[in-house]
């Protein structure tokens, strides 16, 4: 019933959307607007814009990096960006639930997961509460966006708190790349569906703007159980961008956007009204928010560069029976990059972010104080030297951060990659980065768990288990040892290599306090408090491997492995039975393969398999969690192009799954989904 | 049209529980099925009317040179025979896997060409390139000179963006100066290869200066 239900909706929605793009289109194609019309003397004063100078550049950084082009984007079909992440060697990425994920780079992964710092254009999506990003609300238009580089390893010097593991930078294309109109509506019947337009112009002399919605339901999925959980969700959401070039020396952009969406959740949650002392809370959530940024850079000569940023973001969520809260940031940065001579480069920059976080607690999560601002200045340098030729690059910066609940931190790394040939390196580094407290771990109580008293005591009912947590918790600190290899091992064979060592201390734990009794509702419980402390360390190494071979003109073919290996000990002084819940649970082994294909001049194809290792059993003390089995999985798409403005996407996703879950969370209990095989269409026009 | 209207109306009252109507879709989630979707399509549309002419200041770098491989196509007068007729097509290959985009290529073959159609193929090798009337070799190629030692002599237009592409032999050279794509012409590479280059070509393009000749550019 509940099933066909949602199917008629499914038809229901594509019909309306499918409408909604006939629509939109514009009667008169555009025909004969295009740069083929140009003549030469028209084209002698077009600009070219061209994104791959940046990437270019990163391919000489002395760090693990890897970069999905636009072109892997739209190839693979994907439609969201935790989906374009499982396309990254060495990430670590599990879907929870319909539209919840765990996401993070060389361990530590977790709904809330830490460590790793995701940018969209220059803007920190980052919430203060978690210390971590809320996947749920992060989209935007994927044909949009330019690039997504990934930086496996630190990248505190540069980019300061969180960036401990990794960083993710997604970049949008400027609007002079989007002057035309773009309209994609289609989904999968269980997945996601929707409909997105973009349509760009020109706005005064030199300027261009950009504007695009984006509407994306999808229905519930099961567990692996076989139940209808009741994650469902729909998200809308608007944006924009202006650029303006006014002249060769400056240019300015303005981006922004607003979002709101409706999510369902399901949670296990603690209770003591119930005999089995859980209970499963379903609600109605929503996300939504707002961001604006401004960006300002100015090139005074061939070699220097300042660049003046501004944004504000805000986040309104309700994670209803749990906690409601919204933030607001402001963050203002300066960056001033020149060459000291045609070798010697020096880079620094200055920061502020403040972000106030305003709570609405239940019993089971609350904040203390409810409502809180916190502020944040940094600085930055770095400095770069290249030997004649390139041959050698050394670079070595730090940046100085103080923020008002933790102190200062000071985050150096020193860089070294040495050319072996034109087109192979070697590089090796040493690093130190932070993680700054959140709110969750500075002020926040938080209602673990009901158990069952292991020995009966006459009189008491049950344990109650809650986490306090400590105004003094302090940041979170690693030292990372990395080095790789990348280069042409033939001319058509790209191959990368990068090993690490990251050594972690001061990381996140729970101290069992005494226990007491106390009287809630008529009936005794004894009350086990957990304090949040710093009593953790441990280490992570891992290798990543990956490798893209050019096979035929028509053929690119690619696989990756990622082995990581964690260990993790009390420090000296810390009782051993410490609760370890802050470290994650990660597969010691993934590896993927994949094949980008032309078919011929219509049609073109993508495959790609993912193996992911078992996730290991958290073994929090308090409840069982269990672990995660291992998967095969496969992708495929093909894209069928009808004329130079009409393409139509098929595809399946997840292919042999077998309704596996990715996934066990434990800190919030949200039920897992079982991940199904989905098929999907989509039509895409370009005008 | 009022009928139909009417008809609408009369199916969207809702069931007296005030749960679910049309076709059982409850109230809200159709009010955003629809209603969103329908702001994002006037938004569009009104953008659309609003930036009804279009002249491109900046555009992407491959789609200014595919504009440049059809203006030169337009500019060389091959030698007789290399056509089959007056109208029969004109063949660019692009060596490699190329840089320029399925939709670009196919926006090339939508045009004319001094009444030619436009037939753009991808080569697997220096061997394909006799078929050619253009043959375009981006920064991806894998052997440079391997493809100007084959189209050495022969009527077939060579363009290419390396550095020193005209001067080790090829007829075109593509450059970037302050994010303008400008051309260079090697006037001996054009006459060995039989092709004649008009003059207006010619006075948009740095010219190569001949010193010894083409001659290091054969060696593999």
């Amino acid at each position: 019933m509940e099933r066909s239900r949602a199917a008629s909706r499914t038809l229901v929605t594509i019909a309306i959307m499918a409408a909604c793009v006939a629509l939109a289109l514009p009667a008169p194609a555009t025909a004969g607007s295009s740069v083929l019309d140009l003549s030469l003397e028209e084209l002698l004063q077009v600009k070219v814009t061209s994104p791959s100078k940046k990437a270019q550049r990163l391919e000489d950084v002395a760090a693990a990096v890897f970069v999905l082009t636009s072109e892997d984007l739209r190839r693979s079909g994907v439609t969201s960006i935790p989906d374009a992440l499982r396309m990254v060697p060495g990430l670590q990425v599990a879907r929870i639930d319909a539209s919840k994920w765990a996401i993070s780079c060389r361990g530590f992964n977790d709904r809330f997961a830490n460590k790793m710092l995701v940018l969209v254009d220059g803007r920190t999506a980052y919430t203060e509460l978690f210390a971590g990003v809320f996947w749920e609300a992060l989209d935007t238009l994927l044909e949009d966006v330019e690039r997504i580089e990934v930086i496996r390893g630190p990248g505190g010097s540069v980019w300061g708190a969180n960036a401990v593991n990794g960083v993710v930078n997604i970049i949008t294309k400027s609007a002079d790349q989007t002057q035309s109109g773009f309209a994609q509506t289609g989904g999968a019947f269980r997945d996601r569906r929707g409909i997105a337009l973009r349509q760009g112009g020109k706005a005064w002399e030199h300027g261009g703007y950009r504007f695009y919605g984006k509407y994306v339901q999808q229905d519930a999925l099961d567990s692996d159980q076989g139940d209808l959980l009741a994650d469902q969700w729909h998200n809308f959401r608007v944006g924009g961008r202006y650029d303006w070039a006014g002249s060769p020396q400056s240019d300015f952009s303005l981006v922004g956007e607003y979002y709101d969406g409706r999510f369902g959740s399901g949670t296990v949650v603690p209770t003591l009204t119930t005999s089995s002392y859980t209970d499963t809370l379903k609600s109605r959530d929503w996300s939504a928010g707002r961001s604006v940024k401004a960006r300002w850079t100015h090139r005074p000569s061939a070699t220097s560069e300042l660049a003046v940023q501004a944004y504000y973001t805000r986040l309104h969520q309700g994670y209803r029976g749990l906690l409601i809260h919204d933030a607001d940031d402001v963050d203002l940065e300066m960056t001033h990059s020149f060459a000291i001579s045609g070798r010697h480069s020096l880079m620094s920059g200055l920061g502020y972010r403040m972000a106030a976080v305003r709570t609405q607690g239940s019993y089971l999560v609350r904040f203390d104080p409810a409502n809180a601002t916190s502020s944040l200045f940094n600085g930055f340098t770095q400095y770069d030297f290249k030997t004649s030729q390139d041959r050698l690059h050394l670079l070595a910066g730090t940046k100085v951060e103080h923020k008002d609940t933790s102190g200062w931190d000071v985050q150096p790394t020193a860089r070294a990659l040495y050319r072996l040939r034109p087109h192979q390196a070697i590089w090796a580094s040493a690093s130190r980065a932070v993680r700054t407290p959140s709110r969750a771990e500075q002020s926040s109580v938080y209602l673990n768990a009901v158990e069952e008293l292991p020995l009966a005591v006459p009189g008491i009912s049950a344990m109650v288990v809650t986490t306090n947590s400590t105004p003094d918790f302090r940041s979170e600190d690693m030292v990372a040892f990395e080095a790789g290899y990348r280069g042409y091992l033939l001319s058509r064979l790209q191959f990368e290599v990068a090993a690490f060592e990251n050594l972690y201390d001061h990381l996140r734990s729970g101290r069992s306090g005494k226990a007491y009794p106390s009287g809630i509702d008529g009936a005794i419980y004894y009350i086990v408090p957990l304090t949040t402390r710093n009593d953790l360390k441990g280490r992570t190494r891992g290798v990543e491997l990956s490798g893209v071979l050019q096979a035929t003109s028509w053929c690119r073919v690619g696989a990756s492995y990622t082995h990581l290996y964690a260990k993790f000990e009390p420090r000296k002084g810390a009782p051993a039975d410490i609760s370890t819940a802050g470290i994650g649970t990660d597969p010691c082994h993934q590896a993927s393969a994949h094949a980008y294909l032309d078919l011929g001049r219509w049609l073109q194809a993508y495959a790609a398999l993912r193996y992911v290792g078992t996730l290991p059993d958290p073994k929090i003390l308090l409840y069982p969690v269990g672990g995660v089995p291992s998967y095969l999985v496969g992708d495929m798409t093909a894209e069928w192009t009808w004329s130079s403005r009409v393409t139509t996407v098929l595809g399946v996703r997840d292919i042999g799954s077998g309704n596996h879950r990715e996934f066990a969370p434990w800190y919030i209990r949200s039920i897992p989904a079982a991940v199904p095989t989905s098929v999907y269409c989509y039509l895409n026009l370009r005008y | 049209m009022t009928p139909r209207i009417i008809r609408l109306r009369a199916r969207w009252v809702p069931p007296p529980s005030g749960r679910g109507g049309f076709l059982r879709v409850p109230a809200r989630s159709f009010a955003r099925a629809v209603i969103l979707p329908a702001v994002i399509l006037v938004g569009s549309l009104a953008s659309t009317l609003a930036c009804a002419e279009k002249t491109p200041g900046s555009a992407a770098e491959y789609e200014v040179k595919a504009a440049y491989l059809l203006n030169f196509a337009r500019f060389v007068e091959w030698p007789g025979g290399a056509f089959e007729s007056d109208v029969s097509e004109i063949r660019i290959g692009i060596m490699g896997p190329g840089p320029l985009d399925r939709q670009v290529e196919l926006g090339m073959e939508e045009r004319l060409v001094s009444g030619r159609p436009v037939r753009v193929m991808w080569l697997k090798g220096p061997e394909a390139v006799a078929s050619c009337h253009i043959v375009f070799v981006p920064h991806s190629a894998v052997n440079p000179e391997r493809i100007l030692a084959a189209t050495a002599g022969k009527p077939i237009l060579t363009v290419g963006e390396s550095d020193s592409f005209a001067v080790r032999g090829g007829v075109i050279q593509l450059y970037l100066d302050d994010q303008v794509v400008h051309f260079e012409i090697n006037r001996a590479a054009a006459e060995r290869n039989g092709l004649k280059i008009s003059s207006r070509l010619l006075s948009l393009a740095r010219l190569t200066k001949v010193t010894t000749g083409p001659a290091s550019a054969v060696a593999p």
